[in-house]
């Protein structure tokens, strides 16, 4: 019966193949952006698994997440260095890692941040940084570099080259920063997160970039910066800056929670504050970190700080007490819950492709029974001759079945070779734009369900051909109707 | 079953058959039998029942009333599924025309009874193809390009020897030919007659050919009008 049903189908290739094609497509792209949004979640939350809270200038927690774990965009003015010492202080807060992001080296994001970052960040599921070659950049000094995997590879980068940085976040820039090179220090292996695409600078090697010249109007904290004190000394304008906001933001405080508690809570938060100080020295000493915790360069302006706490429980509570901080405005974001809000703004995207893959199925299927039902009333004669020589309805009927099984299974197949081939074209754009590499055949449970199912509803659908034959053989038995 | 026994491999009784929404019975046959080894010349004009009457043969029609054996197998008694594994394995039929599978090679269609009866294949031998071979090359078809061209791309003539060697092949008891030689002109005709005969012969299959065409009558062991058989055929 198999061999009856390919030989039919292949005395109709022609209208066969269409078959199989539009089945494949719907194969591919269902298969596609399910494998689509599957990479990218994973992804995206293996990008930021280390960090419990980032904290940036007041803003929009997509934006926030956005511009901070994957580089791209960027955040609100900036955050005093006053904020993170405060923020550090925090008695929740287990480490924080102050963050300056706006460069580029080539269309990667440059990062400024400090040597505990490679300490403290996690990505997939808990697993740390690690060189692949090299070490962090040196505490104190600020022409050292580390890059992520992707930047090593792309440019043939390795340790001891010197790499110099644009201004801004485009891939093109006519602003270069010549005269402050990095030489590469570390490189990193490779994670499958952002972090592969970018480059890490010390903050003083951050700030380096920007020291000897006029920034462009467009930056803005640089220009915040200038426009506060064009010829003072960084930590001056650090201090008058943060002052007033503090001043500010005492003033809306006090407005809105007159209760003394806030007080209280603002008291406790101080006293720990050398409490914390201390523990930080103790545990950095155990890590033998060989700068532990003075920081070596106190920058005008970060954009965010990475926080860790010390008991997760506590994380809402801190979340709302950081809104609440009166040094700057900031929002505390939780990477998850800013993710969850990222998947609610694709979701509609995304189910709008899944759809449609699933539309296109149908329309494969119907296809299907469409070509196996317009070519049952010239098989007639066909039929008739295989009931003569001894098949049953029952049998001619599952030829038709069969038939249609070929059908879905060359459909799924070269759908999964469609699929591939795509993936395979797509993955260096996919892995240069959003750092996703997509596997080029079914690797999860998932995929085979879906293919099971796809499947089964040919089969369900063959049905109804299937149901015609075999009224009409049951009817026509051996009489040839032409 | 076995067809060294004295029973005819064909055997008919009050056999009635109405088509639904006449008033006439179509077939209303007291009595027919062929023994095996046999061959009969069923005459009659077209349209009078010759094809209803090959069909309740064949086991695809079940006649209300009446009894029929092929090879000794009572089909009045069996469900559908049964009387069209009889008609596999004991039964070659051969039509009027258009016998085959047009995309199948000639030796397949040739093979396709042994594809729904294991029986038939059992007796097509060890190697189905060699004796599918062999058919064709006794029925004049000897050459090995016809064997695997699709049998649309034969002459008509070569189709009916064709569908002759699947009606033969695993030497079934009994062979159906209705008007299996309307579309061959004369000179095929008494060739392709004289083929089947031989093969069937040889065989020991019993051999009933139907048709309106009473010249071929001389090559025939036996010959009957179908109108006197069908008594109650208006």
């Amino acid at each position: 019966m198999f061999g009856l049903a390919f030989g039919s189908l292949w005395n109709r290739r022609f209208l066969a193949a269409l078959t199989i094609l539009s089945i494949a497509l719907s194969v591919a792209l269902i298969l596609g952006v399910e494998r689509l949004r599957n990479e990218a979640r994973n992804g995206f939350a293996n990008s930021a698994s280390g960090i419990d809270l980032i904290v940036a200038p007041r803003g929009n927690s997509v934006q926030i997440l956005m511009a901070t774990v994957f580089g791209a965009g960027s955040t609100g003015t900036g955050l005093t260095w006053d904020t993170y010492q405060t923020v550090e202080a925090l008695d929740q807060v287990g480490w924080a890692v102050p963050m300056q992001m706006g460069d580029n080296h080539r269309g990667y994001p440059v990062i400024g941040t400090e040597r505990s970052y490679f300490d403290h960040f996690r990505h997939s599921g808990g697993q740390m940084l690690e060189f692949a070659e090299g070490r962090p950049f040196g505490a104190g000094e600020s022409e050292e570099a580390v890059i992520g995997a992707d930047v090593a590879e792309r440019f043939g980068y390795g340790i001891g080259d010197v790499i110099v940085n644009a201004h801004g976040l485009g891939d093109v820039s006519f602003d270069m920063h010549d005269e402050a090179p990095f030489e590469i220090s570390g490189i990193l292996a490779r994670t499958g997160t952002a972090t592969d695409k970018m480059v890490f600078v010390s903050l003083a090697g951050f700030d380096e970039i920007h020291a000897e010249r006029t920034p462009p109007e467009a930056d803005p904290f640089a220009a915040e910066s200038i426009a506060a004190a064009p010829d003072a000394p960084a930590q001056d304008v650090d201090h008058e800056g943060a002052d007033g906001h503090d001043a500010e933001a005492e003033h809306g405080h006090d407005e809105t929670h007159a209760d003394g508690e806030d007080h209280d809570d603002h008291g406790h938060a101080d006293e720990s504050h050398g409490e914390d100080d201390h523990d930080h020295a103790d545990d950095a000493h155990g890590d033998d970190q060989e700068d532990p915790h003075d920081h070596a360069h106190e920058p005008d302006q970060i954009n965010a700080i990475y926080v860790g706490l010390k008991d997760r429980r506590a994380i809402l509570g801190l979340q709302r007490q950081l809104t609440e901080l009166r040094t700057d405005p900031v929002s505390a974001v939780i990477p998850a819950v800013a993710l969850a809000e990222l998947w609610s703004i694709t979701g509609t995207a995304e189910r709008a492709m899944l759809v449609m893959g699933w539309a296109v199925a149908l329309a494969g299927m119907i296809g299907m029974i469409v070509m196996l039902s317009a070519t049952l009333e010239t098989r007639r004669r066909e039929f008739a001759i295989l009931r003569s020589v001894g098949a049953t309805p029952g049998s001619i009927t599952g030829m038709i079945v069969t038939e249609a099984a070929l059908l879905m299974a060359g459909g799924i197949l070269a759908g999964l070779a469609l699929l591939a081939a795509a993936t395979a074209l797509a993955n260096p754009v996919l892995s240069a734009r959003f750092g996703l590499s997509l596997p080029l055949w079914i690797d999860v449970p998932q995929d085979l369900g879906i293919l099971l199912g796809l499947f089964a509803a040919g089969l369900v659908a063959a049905l109804i051909p299937a149901a015609r034959v075999y009224r009409m053989t049951l009817a026509d038995g051996l009489s040839i109707r032409l | 079953m076995s067809q060294t026994a004295p029973q005819p491999a064909i055997s008919a009784s009050g056999l009635r058959f109405v088509w639904p929404g006449q008033a006439a019975p179509t077939l209303d046959i007291p009595a027919f039998s062929l023994d095996a080894g046999q061959s009969l010349f069923l005459y009659g004009p077209s349209g009078c029942g010759k094809s209803t009457f090959l069909a309740a043969l064949a086991g695809v029609l079940d006649p209300g009333a009446g009894r029929i054996e092929i090879a000794g197998i009572d089909l009045s008694s069996l469900g559908g599924a049964k009387r069209d594994r009889v008609r596999a394995d004991h039964i070659g039929m051969i039509f009027q025309v258009f016998n085959l599978v047009p995309w199948l090679g000639a030796r397949d269609n040739v093979l396709l009874p042994c594809r729904y009866s294991a029986r038939r294949k059992a007796s097509a031998g060890p190697d189905p193809k060699a004796s599918a071979d062999r058919l064709l090359a006794e029925l004049g078809l000897d050459d090995p390009a016809l064997a695997t061209a699709p049998a649309r791309t034969l002459s008509v003539g070569q189709q009916q020897r064709v569908a002759a060697a699947r009606a033969l092949i695993g030497a079934p008891e009994v062979i159906l030919a209705d008007e299996p030689t309307s579309a061959l002109d004369e000179a095929a005709k008494v060739r392709f007659i004289t083929l089947l005969r031989a093969e069937a012969e040889s065989a020991g299959a019993a051999l009933l050919f139907v048709s309106h065409d009473r010249s071929l009558e001389p090559h025939f062991d036996a010959s009957l009008d179908f109108e006197a058989l069908n008594g109650g055929a208006a």
